[in-house]
């Protein structure tokens, strides 16, 4: 009579046990999710997550400080800046082509979600360059889409430019005052949109933040070591996918190349070729050189030979 | 016997308790991108639930890794989403929104979503007319499903690693 009785009360007390356990997982799953969400805008990979509270304090203010949407925002004034600055490459084949890779591969980065999504567009210019703005607008130039020979070099080249996205480069270049003064205006304003002083205040305090940004990405470049941390990204996300990662060692051998006869762009803001080679080099163990499937090979050619 | 009826009856009420304060506490989170979606899995290409909206409030049920699993009230559904996508803060459905009227007053609102949003960009577009949005929208609008991202990588035989299940 006992023992059957004490399986009876085990029994009784098994679901309270068991969602009291789940209880405690779910706690700490959010806790963890909270914690990172908080300080970094959704990335939550634990070498990123470490890798981004080493960055500057701007950095992780930004990311305290803004939501996907005033990225989003941000994102669009930088993008028309440099639209301002060179033309649209109107062959929109191409244009489909490279967002069918980009956003293909930015949904295997640790910022698959921003607010509305990464996008891509080529630059009517022989300059080899890129920008990625925040958000995940995301400009090409011809030059450097003449360095990829293949859609696992083109895969390559727009990783990189989604790594300084998830990395928030362009978000970590704006001042820390620019945020206290926003927080002063916004703080004390109850309604939904601003009122007329306290609106062009903050508009004069987005221009300020705009020129942060276009001053590192257009004008000085991004340091050094985040160029190396956005190569570095772009092969965990190649890999991931399922591209070749050592299709940006030839990417880069390529632009080496071609660096000679370009002025500005790359050449001046990024580390040069031979040292990014020398970066990754330890990454590409066990990569042979990239021997695609003839079908990726023909979409490619067919699609990017002219550009 | 006597013993173990007195233990039950005192534990009993004890596991409901705490039972109920973690339910009490069970966690709900908001969908911070302007729209998105539940995957049967918890994978980069993983297949679509269902989708949700911005400002939209998700239970959390589980997690892995960078993934989360959400119940949406909106469809009645269950689905893994990418931790990027939310936040532990409330937000206010966009009016005109899908998710609209809000149940957030504007009080309610955080700093950072009176901050730079499109009011601010319209005050810009005044002040700088030499800057010009065409081809940003144009941008924009070049969008691909995930169904589309699953066909190409398919067709061009790019084979994701684990996690990316399709």
């Amino acid at each position: 009579m006992r023992r059957p009785f004490r399986y009876f009360f085990l029994l009784l007390l098994m679901p309270s046990l068991l969602s009291i356990l789940q209880g405690c997982q779910t706690m700490e799953a959010v806790t963890k999710a909270g914690a990172d969400i908080a300080t970094m805008t959704g990335t939550i990979s634990s070498k990123q997550a470490e890798s981004i509270k080493k960055a500057s304090k701007a950095a992780s203010k930004a990311f305290e400080e803004f939501t996907p949407e005033n990225e989003y925002y941000i994102g669009r004034t930088i993008a028309a800046n440099i639209l301002s600055k060179y033309k649209a490459y109107q062959n929109m084949g191409p244009n489909q082509y490279i967002n069918l890779v980009g956003q293909t591969v930015a949904r295997a980065s640790d910022k698959p979600e921003t607010f509305k999504g990464y996008h891509f567009l080529i630059l009517d210019t022989d300059e080899i360059n890129a920008f990625a703005t925040p958000g995940g607008l995301i400009l090409v130039s011809r030059g450097l889409l003449r360095c990829c020979k293949s859609e696992d070099a083109l895969a390559s080249v727009l990783a990189h430019e989604i790594g300084h996205v998830q990395l928030g480069h362009g978000m970590g270049a704006i001042r820390g005052s620019r945020y206290t003064s926003l927080g002063k205006i916004v703080g004390v304003e109850m309604a939904k949109n601003l009122g007329g002083e306290q609106l062009a205040q903050a508009a004069e305090i987005f221009d300020g933040t705009v020129g942060d940004i276009m001053k590192t990405m257009v004008d000085n470049g991004y340091q050094s070591s985040q160029e190396y941390e956005a190569d570095n990204t772009a092969i965990m996300i190649l890999k991931r996918v399922g591209y070749n990662p050592t299709a940006l060692k030839e990417m880069l051998e390529q632009m080496n190349e071609q660096l000679g006869s370009s002025v500005g762009g790359f050449g001046k803001t990024h580390p040069t070729p031979a040292n990014r080679l020398q970066n990754i080099e330890p990454l590409l163990k066990g990569f042979g050189s990239s021997g695609e499937p003839i079908v990726r090979k023909t979409r490619f050619s067919k699609v990017m030979s002219g550009i | 016997m006597k013993r173990v009826l007195i233990a039950m009856m005192l534990l009993m009420p004890v596991a409901f308790l705490i039972n109920t304060a973690f339910t009490a506490m069970e966690k709900e989170m908001s969908i911070q991108v302007d729209r998105a979606q539940l995957r049967s899995n918890p994978a980069y290409y993983g297949s679509v639930v269902t989708n949700v909206n911005y400002a939209d409030r998700v239970k959390i049920i589980d997690s892995k890794g960078a993934w989360v699993k959400a119940y949406t009230a909106r469809n009645n559904a269950t689905g893994w989403i990418h931790i990027s996508a939310l936040t532990s803060t409330k937000l206010a459905p966009k009016s005109g929104g899908k998710n609209a009227p809000t149940s957030v007053s504007a009080g309610e609102l955080s700093a950072a979503e009176k901050g730079f949003t499109e009011q601010i960009e319209q005050a810009y577009r005044q002040k700088n007319k030499e800057i010009v949005f065409t081809w940003v929208d144009k941008m924009e609008k070049i969008k691909i499903s995930l169904e589309q991202s699953v066909a190409f990588l398919k067709e061009g035989q790019v084979k994701p690693e684990e996690g990316g299940e399709q």
